[in-house]
C-alpha cells in the first residue's frame, strides 16, 4: 500500500506543519480499520478513538522512517494496538471500568432488546469481552479478528509467542466460559 | 465446560462473529474519521503533549458522573474485579459484619518508571457495592506491605486510615466517611498511626510520632478538634475503656524522669487524670471496664482495678514467648506456644486445642466458641478453624492470607471467615464451605495469562518485575525457591514473615548471598545493619535459591523490589505470594 508518500524534511515535524490535505488522506485510509482493532483492544470507543488518534499523529510524524510502504498497514496496526494497550491501562480507571461494566451492559440489554441483533448468549460473552485484560483483548483482536498469526501477533504486540498463546488460551477460556452460561 | 459446548473451531467462528460484532458497534460510537482528521490538522500539539486533552477531560467528566451514580446505586450487584496486579491487604469486616474494607496495592509497570497506589475499597459482605474510597501514589511496596492502621468507627459510617506521604518518609492519618464525602487528611508531618475510635464513635486516637518521640492524640470524626493527650513523647499504645471515658497506654516517663521500664497508664478520655496502673504492657479491659488487663511478662496476665483501688489478681500464667487472646468473654484466653494453643479458663480450667507449637492464633468466633489459627499440616497449610473446646482442627482454606481476626462480627457471625486467596478478597464458613469470592481479582503476571500451578517454584524478574505475582511450591518439608533476574540491576527479594538465616540465600554456584534489610526506600544506603535480616539481593543476570528448613503456615507474601544506588523515591517495588501446594493436590 502506498497511499502516504514519505515527507521531504524527515524531521518528523509538528502535525500542523504538514500538509493538511495528505494527512486528511492518511487518516481517511486507515482509520476505519484502526478504529475497529483499538476498539476490541480498548473495549471503550472513547479510548479507541484517543488510541487511534494517537497512534495515527506518530505514525505520521514517523512515516519517513518506514522504508517499505507495503508494510504499512501492519506498522500502523502495531503502534495503535500499543497505543490502545497504554491507553486502555492507563486512562480505564476503575470507576470507569465500573460505568462500563455494570451501566453499559444495562444499555445494552435494552439495546438488543430493540434489535434484531443476536440474542442473550451476546451478553454474556461482551461481558466475558469486557472483563479481559487489554492484552488479552488484544491478543484476541489481533488473532481472530485481523486475522494474523501468533507469531505476527506476538510481533505486534512485543511479547514472546509463548506469551500470546497464554493470553488466547485465557481469553479463550473465559470467552467459552461466558459463551457456556448461555448454553 | 458444558457439555453442549461447540468444539474449538466453531467457537472461534463464533468469537470472530462476535468481535465484528462489537467492533462495528464501538467503531459506530466513535467519531468518524473526518472529524478525527479535522482534529489532527487543526489543533497542532507540542511534541510531546498528550492527545485529545478534550475528549480525555469529558472522559474523565463522564467518569465522574459515572462514580457519582454508582456511589448512590449501590445495589445487590455482582462481585467486580479488582484490575490485575492489585494485591488485597488488610481486611477488615465492619463492625457490624456487613461490609469489608481493605486496602490494594495496584502496580502499573506499564509506566516508566513503574508506578504502584495503594487504594482504600470497601465492598458489602456479598460483594455487592464495591467502591474506591481512596487512591494515591505510595512510593515503594513498603509503604504498602505496611499497610495496616485501618480502623471502623462503631457505627461502620467512618473509616481511619494511614496514608503513605509522597513526598517525605512516616504516615499519616485520614478519615472518609462512606457517605462519599473526600477523605480528611488528619496529621500531614511525622509518623502518625490510627489505633482505635473510641466507643461512640466521636473521636478517633491515633499515634503520632514526631523528632522526639510518640504521642497520643484523638480528633473528632469530621477531623476537626485534634487534642493532644500525651507530651513526654513516650507514650506508646492506646485502648479505650469500654465507656469511652479512659484511655490506657504504656509511657515510660515518671515526673519528667525517662525510666528503665515501661509502665502502663491510664488517664481520662481528654488526657487528663493520668496515673500508674502497673507493670508494662496494657492488654485491654474487662467487659465491665472496672479492671485494666496487663500482659506482665513473667507475672502473666494481671487484672488490675481501673480506679486503683483494690489488689490486683493474675487471670493467667503465660510463658514469656506465649500469644495470647482474650475471649469475648473478657476472662477466658486462649494461649499460643510450645505447647500449641491452649484455652484456659478463669476457673483454672485448662484445655489443649491443639498440639504444634508454630500454630499462629487469629481470632476468637464472637460467640467464643471457635478459634481461628494459621497452621502446616499434613493435608495443607492454610487458615483452620477449632472449636474451642477441643476436637480436630477444620481447614477452611489453604493458602488463605490472613491479617488480623478474620471472623466476622456481630451476633450471627459465628460462621464466617475473610482472608485473601488467590489475590481475591473471599469469605468462607468455619467448615471452609459456602466460600464467596467477595471481591474477584484479574488472575495477574507480568505475561497475563498464568494463574497458580504446582510447578510455578522459580521467578523471573524482568525489568517490569517479576513475572507474575502468585507462585506456589510443593508443601514439604523445606521452602526451596529460585529467582532468576534477568536484568541489568540488582534486585531485592525481602522474606517480612520469614526468618531468614546466613546461608539460606546462594547463587547456582553455591556461594552463599549475605543477607540484608532495606527499608523504604530501598537503596544500598538504606540496608539497616541493626534491623533482622530478611532479604537477600539478586545480582545482574544472577541466579538465587533460597533454601529454608521451615515452611511457615500457608501463603506468604515477598516484596521484590529494584534495588537504586543512592535511593530511589518513585521506584516500587511488588508484592508477590508464594502458595505452598499439598503433593497431589492443587
Amino acid at each position: 500500500m502506498s497511499v502516504v508518500e514519505p515527507t521531504t524534511d524527515g524531521t518528523g515535524a509538528t502535525v500542523a506543519a504538514l500538509d493538511a490535505a495528505t494527512l486528511s488522506s492518511f487518516v481517511e485510509a486507515h482509520y476505519p480499520r484502526l478504529i475497529r482493532l483499538a476498539a476490541l483492544v480498548c473495549d471503550d470507543a472513547t479510548d479507541a478513538q484517543d488510541a487511534v488518534q494517537s497512534g495515527l499523529e506518530r505514525a505520521w510524524r514517523k512515516r519517513s522512517t518506514l522504508r517499505d510502504q507495503d508494510r504499512l498497514p501492519t506498522w500502523l496496526d502495531r503502534i495503535v494496538v500499543r497505543e490502545s494497550i497504554r491507553v486502555s491501562r492507563t486512562r480505564r480507571s476503575w470507576t470507569s471500568r465500573l460505568f462500563s461494566s455494570v451501566r453499559e451492559i444495562e444499555v445494552d440489554i435494552v439495546d438488543l432488546r430493540d434489535s434484531n441483533r443476536p440474542g442473550d448468549e451476546w451478553l454474556d460473552l461482551r461481558t466475558a469481552f469486557a472483563r479481559l485484560t487489554a492484552d488479552q483483548r488484544a491478543a484476541v483482536a489481533i488473532h481472530l479478528y485481523c486475522g494474523y498469526s501468533v507469531a505476527e501477533t506476538a510481533d505486534l504486540v512485543g511479547v514472546p509467542v509463548e506469551t500470546v498463546r497464554s493470553r488466547l488460551r485465557v481469553a479463550r477460556e473465559r470467552l467459552r466460559s461466558g459463551l457456556g452460561e448461555a448454553h | 465446560m458444558n457439555s453442549n459446548m461447540p468444539d474449538d473451531d466453531t467457537l472461534d467462528r463464533q468469537f470472530r462473529r462476535f468481535l465484528d460484532l462489537r467492533a462495528e458497534e464501538l467503531a459506530l460510537a466513535a467519531a468518524p474519521a473526518s472529524a478525527v482528521a479535522a482534529l489532527m490538522t487543526r489543533e497542532p500539539r507540542e511534541s510531546g503533549r498528550r492527545p485529545v486533552i478534550r475528549t480525555a477531560l469529558l472522559a474523565a467528566a463522564i467518569a465522574l458522573v459515572a462514580l457519582a451514580i454508582a456511589l448512590v446505586e449501590v445495589g445487590n450487584r455482582p462481585p467486580s474485579p479488582l484490575g490485575a496486579r492489585s494485591t488485597p491487604l488488610s481486611v477488615v469486616w465492619s463492625p457490624d459484619g456487613a461490609k469489608l474494607a481493605f486496602f490494594a496495592l495496584t502496580i502499573d509497570a506499564t509506566a516508566s518508571p513503574t508506578t504502584a497506589a495503594r487504594e482504600l475499597y470497601v465492598v458489602g459482605a456479598d460483594g455487592s457495592g464495591l467502591r474506591r474510597l481512596d487512591s494515591r501514589p505510595t512510593r515503594s511496596a513498603f509503604d504498602a506491605f505496611e499497610a495496616g492502621g485501618l480502623a471502623w468507627a462503631p457505627d461502620a459510617r467512618h473509616l481511619a486510615y494511614s496514608v503513605a506521604p509522597a513526598a517525605r518518609d512516616g504516615s499519616d492519618v485520614a478519615i472518609v466517611g462512606l457517605d462519599g464525602s473526600a477523605p480528611i487528611q488528619v496529621t500531614s508531618s511525622g509518623d502518625a498511626r490510627p489505633i482505635a475510635w473510641s466507643p461512640d464513635g466521636d473521636r478517633l486516637l491515633y499515634g503520632r510520632s514526631g523528632d522526639l518521640g510518640n504521642d497520643l492524640y484523638t480528633v473528632a470524626a469530621d477531623g476537626r478538634d485534634v487534642r493532644q493527650l500525651t507530651i513526654d513523647h513516650r507514650a506508646q499504645g492506646g485502648t479505650w475503656s469500654p465507656d469511652g471515658s479512659q484511655i490506657l497506654y504504656e509511657d515510660d516517663v515518671v515526673g519528667g524522669t525517662q525510666q528503665a521500664d515501661s509502665a502502663t497508664w491510664v488517664m481520662a478520655w481528654d488526657g487528663s487524670g493520668k496515673a500508674r496502673l502497673g507493670p508494662c504492657c496494657s492488654a485491654g479491659w474487662s467487659r465491665d471496664g472496672r479492671y485494666a488487663y496487663l500482659d506482665s511478662g513473667g507475672l502473666g496476665l494481671l487484672a488490675v482495678p481501673a480506679d486503683g483501688l483494690g489488689p490486683s489478681r493474675p487471670l493467667v500464667d503465660l510463658d514469656q514467648n506465649s500469644g495470647w487472646l482474650l475471649a469475648p468473654d473478657g476472662v477466658t484466653v486462649a494461649v499460643s506456644g510450645d505447647a500449641g494453643i491452649v484455652v484456659r479458663g478463669s476457673d483454672g480450667s485448662s484445655t489443649s486445642v491443639t498440639s504444634d507449637a508454630y500454630d499462629s492464633l487469629l481470632g476468637w468466633s464472637p460467640d467464643g466458641k471457635y478459634l481461628a489459627f494459621l497452621g502446616n499440616r499434613a493435608v495443607s497449610a492454610g487458615l483452620f478453624s477449632v472449636p474451642a473446646t477441643g476436637g480436630p482442627p477444620t481447614l477452611v482454606a489453604a493458602n488463605a492470607w490472613v491479617e488480623g481476626n478474620p471472623w466476622r462480627p456481630g451476633s450471627d457471625g459465628v460462621d464466617r471467615l475473610v482472608f485473601v486467596l488467590d489475590g481475591d478478597v473471599v469469605s468462607a464458613a468455619a467448615d471452609g464451605s459456602g466460600l464467596i469470592r467477595v471481591v474477584r481479582r484479574e488472575i495477574a503476571t507480568a505475561g497475563d495469562g498464568g494463574s497458580v500451578t504446582a510447578s510455578g517454584d522459580r521467578m523471573v524478574i524482568g525489568p517490569d518485575g517479576p513475572d507474575r505475582d502468585l507462585y506456589s511450591i510443593p508443601l514439604g518439608s523445606s521452602f526451596a525457591f529460585t529467582f532468576e533476574n534477568r536484568t541489568d540491576q540488582p534486585w531485592v527479594v525481602s522474606f517480612p514473615a520469614m526468618d531468614l538465616f546466613q546461608g539460606d540465600c546462594h547463587e547456582s554456584n553455591g556461594a552463599i548471598i549475605s543477607l540484608a534489610s532495606y527499608v523504604d526506600p530501598p537503596s544500598p544506603a538504606r540496608n539497616d545493619p541493626d534491623t533482622p535480616p530478611d532479604a537477600c539481593v539478586i545480582g545482574p543476570h544472577t541466579t538465587m535459591s533460597v533454601d529454608q528448613p521451615f515452611i511457615p503456615n500457608g501463603a506468604i507474601r515477598l516484596l521484590v523490589f529494584p534495588l537504586i544506588a543512592g535511593g530511589a523515591p518513585g521506584v516500587p517495588g511488588h508484592v508477590v505470594t508464594v502458595y505452598f501446594v499439598a503433593p497431589g493436590g492443587s
